[in-house]
């Protein structure tokens, strides 16, 4: 038995497993979607299911836990069936699928954040690295399908919910440091800001720019110097 | 031969300007774009450290640098949120950030060859690191607003200027085993190929095809 460290340490494995099928299923059927072929789906569920794990692997310098333990690869495989064969069934339950891409992402953001953690990165590397975990699959499913990323453009609250819960996970480890309770918290506050993102439909906006403000208060101040 | 392993390390304020600059011309791009707040944090992050990232990946010395010197985020996102409350005045000073960016070409590329060759890779390897580590933060940064690897196109001279650098690091290296000389030589010869490459509109050779040449001639 392959000794696994999925960074899940409050939680059972099977639920970073189901994380992985949750996030290869929106690749699969965004790839079904966009009319690729079953390369395209399979790759794509891989690529979105594996990726954030991947790259947090790469990025604390270790042999990467997705290819150590094969049931990883053979959830991303489960998504890519389920969205070869029901894309239509899935799309017509994309609420659900987005409540669950949800939880997903608050687990894989307190998971990030807790590897990081406990590979001795600091407070501001740990957020960054759960950050990334969260987000890096559906960064790469977008460029590999030639979209510019959802992620970083104006539209309903995303990446800042990852950030928050990054940011949420090391606080509370810092003050309480009970790795399951933070994790459900984590968990929980990112569902729920998710969750009324979508139903109020909160968006960001584009990049505020202060410099205009600042040049008029500095005008006016020169115009007050006698 | 002097012994490769013989660490070149900048003093941190010059790191700390390398990695601000890159973050605020990163933001700058990314408010182009109209990219929101996570866009402009991406985008500038990768254009700050994304090179030195690949590398340190492709090197396999342990975590990135920048996530075990929390330093190096917090000047990125000084760079980030400057660039991006600032853009319009940050905009104006486009020239400054060119020529400060050029500047650094070379101690990126001298960065990239250095560590390469202290970690037992060969010459010609090193020149392979050394131009990752400077140009791999524009390539994310592309890749990553959904656009063509300007990289690849033609322009002035920039993943060329690295590379010409790379090329002086590695040959007076090899020459005459002096460190500090080809690290000096290095930054001279990137900044000024790049710098000259912008004032004077100089664009990076096109293929030429000797094929349509001779038959044109004939």
């Amino acid at each position: 038995m392959v000794e696994v460290y999925t960074g899940a340490t409050g939680l059972p494995n099977w639920t970073i497993y189901l994380a992985v099928v949750i996030s290869g299923l929106a690749g699969a059927t965004y790839a079904a979607r966009r009319g690729f072929d079953v390369i395209g789906v399979l790759t794509l569920s891989v690529t979105t299911g594996l990726g954030g794990l991947l790259i947090r692997d790469i990025l604390l310098a270790r042999g990467p836990i997705v290819l150590r333990d094969s049931t990883f690869i053979w959830m991303a495989v489960v998504a890519a069936v389920l969205g070869f064969f029901f894309a239509g069934y899935i799309a017509r339950f994309d609420r659900v699928l987005l409540a669950m891409e949800a939880l997903a992402m608050g687990l894989l953001a307190s998971v990030g954040a807790d590897s990081a953690l406990r590979a001795g990165l600091g407070t501001l590397s740990a957020i960054v690295v759960g950050t990334i975990v969260a987000t890096a699959g559906s960064l790469l499913r977008d460029i590999l399908g030639g979209d510019a990323p959802q992620l970083l453009r104006p539209g309903v609250f995303l990446g800042v919910i990852a950030l928050s819960g990054s940011i949420l996970y090391v606080l509370l480890e810092s003050m309480i440091s009970e790795p399951l309770i933070s994790q459900i918290v984590v968990i929980a506050v990112v569902f729920a800001g998710r969750l009324v993102a979508v139903r109020l439909d909160l968006e960001t906006r584009p990049a505020a720019d202060l410099s205009d403000r600042v040049w008029s208060f500095w005008d006016r101040r020169k115009g007050a110097a006698p | 031969m002097s012994d490769p392993a013989v660490t070149f390390a900048l003093p941190s304020s010059l790191d700390a300007l390398a990695i601000g600059v890159g973050g605020i011309s990163g933001a700058l791009h990314a408010h182009r774009r109209n990219l929101d707040v996570m866009g402009i944090l991406v985008v500038s992050f990768c254009a700050a450290l994304g090179g030195g990232v690949i590398r340190d990946i492709l090197l396999v010395s342990g975590p990135p640098v920048f996530l075990t010197s929390p330093s190096f985020l917090i000047y990125a996102l000084l760079g980030a949120t400057f660039g991006w409350w600032f853009a319009n005045l940050a905009g104006r000073a486009t020239i400054l950030l060119e020529v400060i960016d050029g500047l650094f070409i070379g101690v990126w590329v001298l960065v990239g060859a250095t560590k390469a060759l202290a970690n037992g890779l060969s010459f010609g390897s090193a020149i392979l690191v050394a131009v990752i580590t400077a140009t791999g933060g524009g390539v994310l940064r592309d890749l990553f607003c959904g656009e063509k690897v300007g990289l690849l196109r033609p322009g002035t001279w920039l993943a060329a200027a690295a590379l010409m650098g790379a090329l002086t690091f590695v040959s007076v290296f090899w020459l005459t085993g002096n460190l500090l000389g080809a690290q000096v030589l290095t930054i001279l010869m990137a900044s000024t190929i790049r710098m000259v490459s912008q004032a004077f509109d100089l664009r990076t050779p096109m293929p030429i095809d000797v094929g349509t040449i001779l038959s044109r001639s004939r």
